[in-house]
């Protein structure tokens, strides 16, 4: 299962990256942090720079069946923040089931977005 | 704490200062003290190595025992020494990088639905505040001050609370009925939230631009 979820936060990181208007995925807070308390300076370089799966968050659904995925991005000005947040949620529900089907591992499989940010280019987003 | 910080030390057993030839005679001063195979205690061969010169005690200099415990335990105290004298800025910075990280999660806000009933669609309140602060100030004569957002309702709607400093060189029912348009249609066009009320107070007054004519420039 938990090889499962490995792979299936890179995939979900991978098809939200893709969406045109998504600048970065914003790392979740225990990865931040994780990275924060790295005890030696060769992993806390790493960790600034974290794999863009630190960003998703893949859980067993309440009642065990199916995956709740959570992703979190930053977008640039210039796309309507909705249109964008909905190709997201489009393109890495289909990412995963897609991925599931291939592990002959169909589930059921829900997306939650949440846009943490929205900056011009210019701006380092 | 370094291998050498002073502390108090308990009674000397018997014949601790001497060579022994067999089990070490009496109880080793600390608790865990090591017996080293010359007969020594390894405490006391690790304090004759800090207080006395290695000539003074003849044994020290030729026993390859003592010599490599005190070697070994040179290295490690030395080790010690360096991690004490570094532990304070590290944990400084370490708690430098945490309050960091958590304020900048703090800075989030809470998290806002976007305009869509079906999908499980949100947005930070700190990223829609700052789209919509930019939006007022498009209007001449009007500078955004604070901009806070609150879900209302069971459903996607969202309630927009601004205070503005506004210029006085024009009736402020107007300016205010400006700044609100311009931030329904940013959070309309630019965002996608549904909006269903922006309040407006304005809660301090701009000096009038020199530059644009009486009433706020182009309408």
């Amino acid at each position: 299962m938990t090889v499962i979820r490995t792979t299936l936060c890179g995939v979900a990181a991978e098809a939200a990256l893709a969406v045109p208007g998504v600048t970065g995925l914003q790392p979740r807070l225990s990865r931040r942090l994780a990275a924060a308390a790295a005890p030696t300076l060769t992993d806390a370089m790493l960790y600034h720079t974290p794999a863009p799966e630190a960003a998703i968050r893949a859980d067993r659904a309440p009642g065990g069946s199916g995956w709740h995925i959570e992703v979190r991005c930053n977008l640039a000005t210039g796309r309507r923040a909705l249109d964008v947040a909905q190709n997201v949620h489009d393109r890495v529900g289909a990412a995963v089931i897609s991925h599931l089907a291939a592990l002959d591992a169909v589930e059921r499989v829900t997306v939650e977005v949440t846009v943490t940010r929205i900056a011009a280019w210019h701006d380092g987003a | 704490m370094a291998l050498d910080d002073p502390h108090a030390r308990p009674t000397e057993p018997p014949g601790a200062d001497g060579p022994r030839t067999g089990p070490a005679a009496g109880i080793p001063p600390f608790p865990g003290d090591e017996v080293l195979p010359c007969g020594r205690l390894l405490s006391r061969v690790w304090e004759q190595a800090l207080d006395a010169a290695p000539a003074t005690d003849p044994h020290t200099v030729s026993c390859p025992h003592c010599r490599e415990a005190v070697e070994g335990l040179a290295t490690l105290n030395a080790a010690a020494r360096a991690l004490r004298a570094e532990a304070p800025v590290g944990l400084h910075a370490l708690a430098d990088r945490v309050m960091n990280i958590v304020s900048a999660e703090v800075r989030l806000g809470r998290l806002l639905p976007l305009a869509d009933p079906v999908r499980d669609l949100r947005i930070s309140e700190n990223a829609a505040a700052k789209v919509l602060r930019q939006a007022a100030d498009t209007v001449p004569g009007a500078t955004a001050a604070t901009c806070r957002l609150l879900p209302e309702g069971d459903g996607t709607g969202v309630r927009v609370t601004m205070t503005l400093a506004a210029a006085l060189d024009g009736p402020l029912p107007d300016r205010v009925h400006q700044v609100r348009r311009s931030v329904f249609h940013s959070a309309v066009q630019d965002l996608g939230l549904d909006v269903t009320a922006v309040d407006i107070t304005v809660v301090d007054l701009l000096e009038p631009d020199p530059l644009l004519p009486p009433g706020g420039g182009p309408s």
